[in-house]
């Protein structure tokens, strides 16, 4: 880049020139690997998913009904509840912090 | 005759056609691949890398292109989010101990020395892009963006997600700091 010989160096004049010598990047199977890769992702396809994400809460669930005392845990649970105003203001209040807070995750996560 | 780009968004997005999106990939990988050099101090194999998952995200994502910006602009945006989540990371890893993005650079140039010396024709490209690296990856987008694609302001603030004025600070301060790193290399040069 020793072309300038004055001292200040025109930035302008050095993208244009840098533009008109763009190289052309030959694609050489850049195409195909992304292709390939997008139909190995495709393979995958949501109701396998889904099936596999369902078989495996099915086993979880049953290792967890086998090893864990289910009867004594559902003793502990109590039989009636006691709804106050305050405890519904709570309620509605923790559903609208959670959903500002999900609206705020989903518009923040541009692509 | 080649169809436009929508068409192929269309069969994209409603038959799911690779073929399509092959096409589109063809189209712009070239610019894509280039801005992406000139924006990682002229790191191939990263900016290769995030060009690939650039095509990827936006092909799970096409069903969302609006087609308000142009194919090109949404496609910077998501390269843009992706460049910034990678250097997030490798700076992470560099206050973890791990190779920093400019020694996994010149580790990189190293390995890649006989492939340097043979391109001369892409050394003046190259050299920028160098001499870029050391602007912050926002003023390297702006000014890329701005002066090699020529987009207009409006555009740049769209693509990075910032405001109008932001954009012009960018560029001003981008540019003062380019033309000084310009300047201490080529009085480096000629002593």
């Amino acid at each position: 880049m020793n072309r300038e010989t004055n001292t200040d160096i025109n930035i302008d004049s050095l993208f244009a020139e840098l533009r008109n010598t763009e190289p052309c990047m030959q694609d050489q199977g850049f195409s195909t690997r992304i292709v390939v890769e997008l139909e190995q992702k495709a393979e995958l396809s949501f109701f396998k998913d889904a099936l596999i994400t369902m078989l495996f809460t099915l086993i979880g669930c049953l290792l967890a009904y086998a090893f864990f005392p289910v009867a004594e845990l559902m003793a502990l649970l109590p039989s009636s509840i006691h709804i106050s105003p305050m405890s519904l203001l709570t309620l509605g209040g923790s559903a609208a912090l959670a959903c500002c807070a999900a609206y705020w995750t989903l518009d923040t996560d541009r692509i | 005759m080649n169809p436009s780009d929508q068409a192929l968004i269309d069969a994209v997005v409603k038959e799911d056609s690779h073929r399509a999106f092959a096409e589109l990939v063809k189209r712009y990988q070239s610019p894509l691949r280039y801005s992406l050099r000139q924006l990682t101090g002229w790191n191939e194999a990263l900016a290769d890398d995030l060009a690939q998952e650039t095509f990827i995200k936006a092909h799970s994502a096409l069903s969302s292109f609006q087609g308000k910006a142009k194919f090109s602009s949404w496609l910077y945006r998501i390269a843009y989010n992706l460049m910034l989540s990678h250097f997030r990371v490798a700076r992470n890893r560099e206050l973890t101990g791990g190779l920093t993005g400019r020694e996994e650079q010149s580790l990189w140039l190293d390995n890649h020395h006989e492939e340097v010396v043979s391109h001369e024709s892409l050394q003046l490209h190259r050299d920028l892009a160098q001499s870029m690296n050391h602007l912050s990856e926002k003023q390297r987008m702006a000014l890329h963006l701005s002066l090699h694609r020529e987009c207009t302001q409006q555009e740049i603030s769209d693509i990075m997600s910032i405001p109008l004025g932001t954009v012009k600070t960018l560029i001003t301060r981008g540019k003062a700091c380019l033309r000084e790193r310009l300047a201490d290399w080529k009085s480096g040069d000629e002593s």
